[in-house]
């Protein structure tokens, strides 16, 4: 997993990486998995909508997940790239 | 030394200056005079536009505009690399042109102690062949990036926040633009955490998309966002889409 986020990680996660019970885990399973272990940090999924946050990106294998035919549904195979992070970075230092 | 070829804008001080970037292939002595040739915008002279002008200026780029409005402060020197602590007090446009001319005397730096607003953002920009958004906050590159749009002009656009960074060139009428991608305001976070390497690093890529524009060479990060966090060092391409509805570049071709 790649992430892009303004906090650490690895630190709101007490862990770089995430384990995942499920052996049919989806772009879902694992988005609500980041978002319990990052304790309310992180709101990738908008609890109103069931749909990516418009204030974030997820992206599996590079493909953006809202063009993904089974949306965040797509079961995840061994070896798959997802990347999430927050849209903007607004600073300019 | 290298021979100075006929009708050449190059100096024999510049072939040696510049002999290292000349040598590499695809570029050579025409992408130099491209370079000498051309007019670079760097919006901000903070953590973005400080290394930014500085690879633009050692690079050749004939003339480079500065635009900021702000003074140094003693909490910018962490990361913006042209002002030090004689120049704390000192507006920043001047600090960095000081340092720009004595770092290579042969180009031009031109300072706008100014801030962007709609009314002279066109003016600003007019004739340019890249602006480099160095910018600190969302309204200024919404105004830069609609006149870069409307003046047909690249916009290499870059932003940080702590170990993160992000940046994407924009090429008018080709790539979606600013507003395409962000159509809503953000919301304001005021001062944020950030280390002087985000914005460099991320000053270095928006310093080298504007080389490859003026002298035409490489593949651009045109349509894509690059996103970096030094954090755990993951580094993503994401493919932007243009909105054909967009209210700045929707009526333009292209996408």
């Amino acid at each position: 997993m790649k992430s892009f986020f303004h906090l650490d990680v690895s630190k709101a996660f007490g862990s770089d990486h995430i384990e995942l019970a499920d052996d049919r885990a989806t772009l879902r399973t694992v988005l609500q998995e980041v978002m319990r272990k990052g304790n309310g940090k992180i709101e990738v999924i908008d609890p109103a909508t069931g749909k990516i946050d418009v204030d974030y990106f997820v992206l599996l294998n590079r493909r953006e997940s809202q063009t993904l035919p089974q949306g965040l549904g797509t079961e995840l195979h061994e070896g798959d790239e997802v990347a999430i992070g927050m849209m903007h970075y607004w600073g300019g230092g | 030394m290298r021979k100075k070829p006929a009708q050449s804008v190059l100096t024999r001080e510049d072939l040696e200056r510049y002999d290292r970037q000349i040598r590499y292939d695809g570029f050579g002595e025409e992408g130099q005079e491209k370079l000498k040739t051309s007019h670079v915008i760097v919006a901000g002279a903070g953590g973005l536009g400080c290394p930014a002008s500085t690879y633009l200026a050692c690079a050749g780029v004939g003339r480079i505009t500065i635009i900021d409005d702000g003074i140094v402060d003693l909490s910018n020197l962490n990361r913006q690399i042209l002002h030090w602590q004689e120049d704390i007090g000192q507006k920043k446009v001047a600090s960095a042109t000081a340092k720009l001319a004595r770092l290579n005397p042969s180009v031009q730096i031109l300072p706008k102690a100014t801030r962007i607003t709609r009314r002279n953002a066109t003016r600003l920009i007019k004739g340019a062949n890249v602006v480099i958004d160095a910018m600190d906050n969302f309204e200024a590159r919404a105004i830069l990036n609609q006149a870069c749009v409307s003046e047909g002009i690249p916009f290499i656009h870059g932003g940080v926040w702590g170990l993160c960074g992000q940046v994407t060139t924009i090429i008018p009428g080709e790539t979606p633009c600013l507003e395409c991608i962000y159509p809503e305001k953000p919301v304001d976070q005021g001062v944020f955490p950030v280390f002087g390497v985000t914005p460099g690093l991320i000053a270095m890529i928006q310093a080298v998309e504007a080389i490859k524009i003026i002298a035409g060479f490489g593949r651009l990060l045109a349509g894509q966002m690059l996103y970096i966090n030094e954090a755990n060092m993951d580094f993503c391409l994401r493919e932007l889409i243009k909105n054909p509805n967009c209210p700045v570049c929707g009526g333009m071709k292209g996408g």
